[in-house]
């Protein structure tokens, strides 16, 4: 398991710039399209740019920090920017739970619901053959209320995916929470909000959508959803950024910044604020 | 803990890009097949509630969301370098319209695909080479009834054709 350290190499950017500095000084990301291993000078295993997506690290950071990392893809269809962590234990974690803070105000007009762009994936080793090997997607969706989109794998399903869609709340900064926490398991039946506290054993999905001012408690999530994930071997691979973007999102908003920072993921504790 | 280990960079962009294409969900059956231009009807009335279930949870077009109450699909024949614009009406859910290639696999290639957020849209076909082809009608807002009763209508974008020619 793995917390991006973006903050901490924030800190030690400015104590080497010293204190006069009006803004944070952020670390300087590697802008260059293409894959660099190590990302973030280690603090994520690995990130890819796009020709025509961008990568960088601005300030502020979300959450009263000081810097946040930055992703806009371009129009081409295989437009794709995003940081990779592939701390995860082999063959993948049988609980795994994320967090991280996003803020979409620099998508203008973001106001129909097929403009969609994943901002997180859980990937795994092994999956049913017929399924994706995701067992979580997370993305981003317009509208009127623009929307947080779940996609959990449930091997009950014939699309092999339950979707649950939760629109995003008032928040008078723009910025969100997101926490999910998705344990590995067999499930008979799959069934909405059914699994509120995880239980000792069985497929069950927890999330939590909030204004990031907002405190949010394990005992008490957005959601829930009973699923049989029991043929997929558990989180592997997480990659956070803009992984693929639906034809009208990269119409619209081609080179427009989504905003995402305080990554943390681990395996049994709630993480909240 | 912490652990870092080196990925090869094609492996990263192998994963990106087989999440999207690795699995394919089938409609369950068809609401009936439309006939190609010149012959195609006016307008259409159906109700996509509980149709094609197999679509819930699942995407099209790249990633847009199927509605989870209920999708629509109409087979259509189209012949070379014919075209046509459908408009989908209605007043109980919000439509996401398509046209998908080759069969009705949520992961078809996507001809076209159009939503605006209101009760009407209308999706362009541009002409293109004869096939079979699916019109995907859906609700990708996630919210609110996601199904209903709805009116299609067509148009056609018909090139100049020859239909009959005769030396004496």
């Amino acid at each position: 398991m793995n917390s991006f350290t973006m903050k901490a190499l924030a800190v030690a950017v400015l104590g080497l710039a010293g204190t006069s500095m009006a803004m944070a000084a952020c670390p300087t990301a590697v802008t260059t399209s293409g894959s660099t291993t190590p990302g973030g000078g280690g603090a994520w295993s690995t990130q890819f740019i796009a020709t025509d997506a961008t990568f960088n690290i601005v300030s502020p950071g979300l959450g009263g920090t000081g810097c946040t990392a930055a992703f806009s893809i371009g129009a081409l269809s295989n437009s794709r920017v995003f940081v990779q962590d592939n701390s995860p234990a082999a063959p993948g974690e049988p609980r795994y739970r994320a967090r991280f803070l996003v803020k979409l105000s620099n998508l203008t007009s973001f106001s129909v619901s097929n403009q969609t762009a994943i901002i997180m994936r859980e990937n795994d080793t092994t999956s049913p053959a017929q399924f994706s090997s995701d067992q979580l997607v997370v993305r981003i969706a317009g509208g009127a209320t623009p929307s947080i989109r779940f996609f959990v794998a449930d091997g009950n399903a014939a699309s092999g995916l339950v979707s649950i869609a939760v629109p995003l709340p008032s928040s008078a900064s723009g910025e969100y929470r997101v926490e999910t926490d998705l344990q590995i398991g067999a499930a008979a039946t799959s069934q909405a909000n059914g699994c509120t506290t995880t239980p000792a054993s069985g497929g069950c999905f927890r999330y939590w959508v909030t204004d990031a001012a907002a405190a949010s408690a394990d005992a008490t999530p957005t959601g829930s959803y009973v699923i049989n994930n029991s043929g997929w071997s558990g989180a592997k691979t997480l990659f956070l950024g803009l992984t693929t973007g639906t034809a009208a999102f990269r119409t619209a908003h081609a080179g427009q910044t989504v905003l995402l920072d305080e990554l943390d993921t681990r395996r049994q504790t709630f993480i909240g604020q | 803990m912490k652990i870092q280990k080196t990925c090869l960079s094609l492996l990263a962009i192998g994963c990106a890009i087989a999440s999207s294409s690795a699995f394919a969900a089938t409609c369950n059956g068809t609401q009936g097949s439309i006939a190609a231009p010149p012959a195609t009807p006016a307008a259409v009335s159906g109700n996509s509630c509980n149709n094609n279930p197999n679509y819930n949870g699942s995407t099209f077009c790249g990633g847009v969301s199927f509605s989870n109450t209920g999708t629509d699909v109409y087979q259509i024949q189209m012949g070379n370098a014919q075209g046509l614009s459908f408009t989908v009406t209605s007043a109980a859910f919000t439509p996401d319209i398509a046209l998908l290639a080759t069969s009705c696999a949520d992961n078809s290639t996507c001809t076209v695909e159009s939503s605006n957020g209101t009760g009407n849209v209308t999706a362009n076909v541009p002409n293109g080479s004869a096939g079979t082809f699916f019109i995907i009608i859906t609700d990708s807002t996630g919210a609110g009834a996601q199904c209903g009763a709805y009116n299609m209508s067509f148009a056609g974008t018909l090139p100049v054709k020859l239909q009959d020619f005769s030396v004496q």
